[in-house]
Order: C-alpha cells, then structure tokens, then sequence
C-alpha cells in the first residue's frame, strides 16, 4: 500500500555564527511498508528520527534520498504532540474551517462527524485556547480525519494525557481502524503498554537505521524490549 | 477547495484572530489620526507655506507630508506583516499544518498577504479623511480621485511584491530581514517621502526611479496640487504599471526558490 525504499535524510547544522557546517544523518537506508489495517508502533530513544520519518512520509519535508511508493492515492495526515499547532485565540469551528481542504459546502456535516467521533461535539463554539490538553490533542486527530485520511501519523498524542483520556483515544482509533474510517496507524509512543494494546506491528530506529520490523504478537512487551534491540 | 474559497478563508481567519486582539486592532486606526494631527500642526508650527514638486507646481507643505506619510506607513506595514506571521506560525507549528494543506503553497503565501492588504486600504482611506478633515478642504475631488484610486492599488500591488520578496528571505532565513527596511530607506530618501529631493545624490535619485513609490508620491502629489497634468501622471502611472510587473515576477520566482529549499532541508518545521 504504501512503501519506503531507502528513505536517507541529513541535514546540514551549523556552529556559531553559522560557522563548522557539517552534514548530520538522521535517518539512513529505510525499507518498509505499511499495509491496510496496519497499526504500526514506531519505537526509538531520542533522536533516532521517528519524528522526521513520519514528517517525510506526510510529505511535509523530502527525503534526500530514496522514494516513497503509493500504490493508490493516499491520504496521510501527521498529528502531533504539539498543542499550538492551531489559531489560539478563534473558536475550534473557525479553525477547523481554516485546515478544512475539501469543499466547503460539507464542512458542517464533516465536523460534526469528526467532532463525535472524538466525542466533543459540545466543544465546537469554544475558544481553542480554553480547551484541556486531551480536548486539543482530540481536535488534532478530528482535524486529520476530516482531511479523508488513509494512513494516521501520531506522534506522541498520548504524552501528558490522563490514564483515562489516553484509554479513551486509544479505543478511538482502534474503532476508527475496524471501521474502516482509517486504513492504517503509524504512532510513536515511548510507551510499552500502549504500543502493545493498539499496535499490530512494531518498528525500532536506533540513530535513524532500522533495528526492528515484527508483528506484535511474535515480541514480548516487556521492559528489557528496548534495551535488547537498541 | 478551489482557490477563491481558500483565500476567501485565510482572509476571514486572519481578521477574526486580528479582531480577538479588539484594543491593537482599533488603536491602529487611532494612531493614524494622532500622526496626522502631529504633522498638521509641525507644519504650521515651522512655517513652510508651499514646497515646489517636481512639475514646478505649488504645494500646500501638509498635503506634501501626508501623501508620503501615507504610502511609508503601509509599505512598511504591508511588507513586515506576513513575515512576522510565518515566523509566528513556524514556532507554533500551524505553519507545518499550513504547508500540508491540498493548495498551492504558493497561493497560501499570497492569501497570508490579504488580511494586510484590506487593513491598507482602510488605512489609506483613513488618510484621506483625516487630511481632508484636517485642511477643511477634499484631497482629491472627481477625475483626480479615480486616478488616485488607481495609483493607490498599483502601490499596493508592488508593496505586495514587496511583501512576498521579503517573504522569501524569511522563508530562506528565518528572519524578516533588511528588506522591508531598505525599501523604506529608498522610498524616503531616494524616493521623496517627506521632502524634496532635488538635491539628492544621484546614487538615491537612480535607486528611487526604480522604485515604485518615487512614481506614485509624484503622480499624487500633482493630483493633490490641483495642477491638471494629466499627461505626466499618465507617464508616471505607466512607469508604475511596467515596474509592478517586473517585481511581482521577481517576487514569485524568488519565493519559488526558497519555497523548494525551505522544503528540501525541512526548515520551515517547527523542530
């Protein structure tokens, strides 16, 4: 459905005042696909480039080398654990009409779709700045869903999120994926009990290689997991 | 969504968030009466009845201030605004959300210069009012008031062009940068903003013919005047017109350029 081939990505990073510019990998020689129903949990320390692997498939930056195959049109929306990627100071509908791409004359119905389906339909007058955190991450993924997306990029949505509120997403999106509504999830998490009640397939990077592509049931979610493949 | 329903939407979005900042949003307004009341009365105050414009016409010193005033305050709004806009959004994040988006990134850029573009003309009408209100007596009147109308919008396409050329630096640099500024420095001192440049160096004088605003001041000033010379303001609007085209140009290539890299080495992104 949709495959990397070799996916390269460096960027160049400067001393002070732009002095000793030197050419940073970030992620080196990726291969992999992503499949219908896949829900891939994308796992690594710090800098090892999940982010900008999910950047690169959304298509929001390029890779400097490699390619990115769909073999159908795909949508794919990246939503990450940054809460400030809205207009703080306009109601979520005026934002949500702003990212809205589709045509304006089913945005009404489209919202209000996207909004029960994270069930904050009531917030949608509101004020974004007023809203919780687990309220602005939801508006995050509705924003993406109202994009038609195929394949979801998370990156980090849970982080700061109560244990309830994370469940509740959580649930969200597995019903989302059985519905078909979405064809498939790649989110990075750093946490080993949400990587295993939503994800079918883990991927490791260590320092921007591939360390790890398994079907969760064939790996043992435990605490060594991290440590054995990094 | 089409084109128009885009720009339609970034237009609204940005001045429904302009307006949720209602005291900055209405005291813009304000400061524009306060500058001109200042400059009524400096103007008085040091006693310079007429100043001769470059037709060998006779202009009331007031009149002369407040055309240049006028222009010098929305090139300098129009040219920083979208800028500082990115800059805001790219530290937020929206500006990864707003390159994401199914449009031409292009036509994002250009409908992120809307919002300013309607608070120039209000500025500019703004202007006109006060000075009329100022002098007890109408700046334009008739005909010169369809041809003021008309040098106004080509100022407002080349600050514009401006604005996306600056645009482009920030987008390359991640910084608004010296554009904006040395525009208004050529505009002022090589272009006669505030006083008569006849005696200029002819380094200032070649820069400011290159620049729209030396064009555009002299045309209106000679409609402000009275003076019925049409011919060479026909002149001067012609020079404005072939000058227009050539920055908007230049404008969209450069923000071409910087675009493509800016996407290439992930600069734009909020990390």
């Amino acid at each position: 459905m949709l495959i990397l081939k070799g996916v390269s990505k460096s960027i160049i990073r400067k001393g002070l005042l732009g002095k000793n510019r030197k050419s940073v990998k970030i992620l080196n020689d990726i291969n992999f696909q992503i499949e219908n129903s896949d829900s891939i949990a994308l796992l690594g320390e710090n800098g090892s480039g999940k982010t900008t692997l999910l950047k690169i498939i959304s298509g929001i930056t390029l890779s400097n080398s490699g390619e990115i195959i769909k073999q159908e049109a795909i949508k794919c929306s990246i939503v990450g654990a940054n809460e400030n990627s809205f207009f703080q100071r306009i109601s979520v509908l005026d934002n949500l009409r702003f990212f809205y791409a589709e045509s304006p004359k089913d945005f009404q119905n489209k919202v209000s779709w996207a909004l029960s389906k994270m069930g904050i339909e009531e917030k949608m007058h509101q004020i974004y700045s007023t809203l919780s955190s687990g309220e602005k991450k939801k508006i995050a993924i509705a924003r993406a869903l109202m994009r038609k997306t195929d394949i979801l990029l998370l990156d980090e949505v849970t982080s700061f999120l109560d244990l309830k509120s994370k469940y509740e997403l959580i649930n969200m999106l597995k019903e989302l994926l059985e519905s078909k509504e979405l064809k498939s999830i790649v989110f990075v998490t750093h946490n080993l009990d949400e990587a295993e009640a939503l994800s079918n397939r883990v991927i490791m990077l260590k320092n921007g290689c591939l360390r790890l592509d398994a079907k969760s049931d064939e790996i043992d979610f435990s605490a060594d997991l991290l440590e054995k493949y990094q | 969504m089409s084109i128009l329903e885009r720009l339609t939407t970034i237009f609204i979005t940005d001045f429904k968030v302009a307006l949720s900042y209602r005291f900055s949003f209405i005291s813009q307004f304000f400061i524009t009466f306060i500058q001109l009341t200042i400059f009524f009365y400096i103007s008085k105050f040091i006693g310079i009845e007429f100043i001769k414009i470059q037709n060998g016409t006779n202009i009331n010193y007031f009149t002369y201030v407040v055309v240049g005033l006028c222009f010098i305050d929305i090139l300098m709004y129009l040219s920083t605004f979208a800028s500082r806009e990115i800059l805001k959004h790219k530290a937020s994040g929206v500006f990864e959300e707003i390159i994401s988006l199914p449009n031409n990134d292009i036509i994002i850029l250009i409908g992120m210069n809307l919002y300013p573009i309607f608070i120039c003309i209000i500025k500019l009408l703004m202007h006109f009012i006060f000075a009329s209100i100022l002098l007890n007596d109408f700046l334009f009147t008739d005909y010169d008031l369809v041809l003021y109308s008309i040098i106004s919008t080509l100022m407002i396409i080349s600050f514009f062009s401006i604005s996306l050329l600056t645009m482009s630096y920030t987008i390359s640099f991640l910084r608004v940068g010296p554009i904006p500024m040395i525009f208004v420095f050529i505009s002022i001192f090589g272009g006669g903003a505030f006083f008569n440049i006849s005696n200029a160096p002819q380094l200032l004088e070649t820069l400011g013919n290159l620049s729209i605003f030396k064009h555009g001041v002299e045309a209106s000033r000679i409609l402000a005047a009275g003076a019925q010379d049409y011919a060479y303001v026909y002149l001067l609007m012609y020079k404005m017109i072939f000058l227009s085209i050539i920055y908007f140009f230049v404008s969209l290539f450069f923000i071409y350029v910087s675009l493509n890299n800016a996407k290439k080495n992930g600069s734009l992104l909020r990390f």
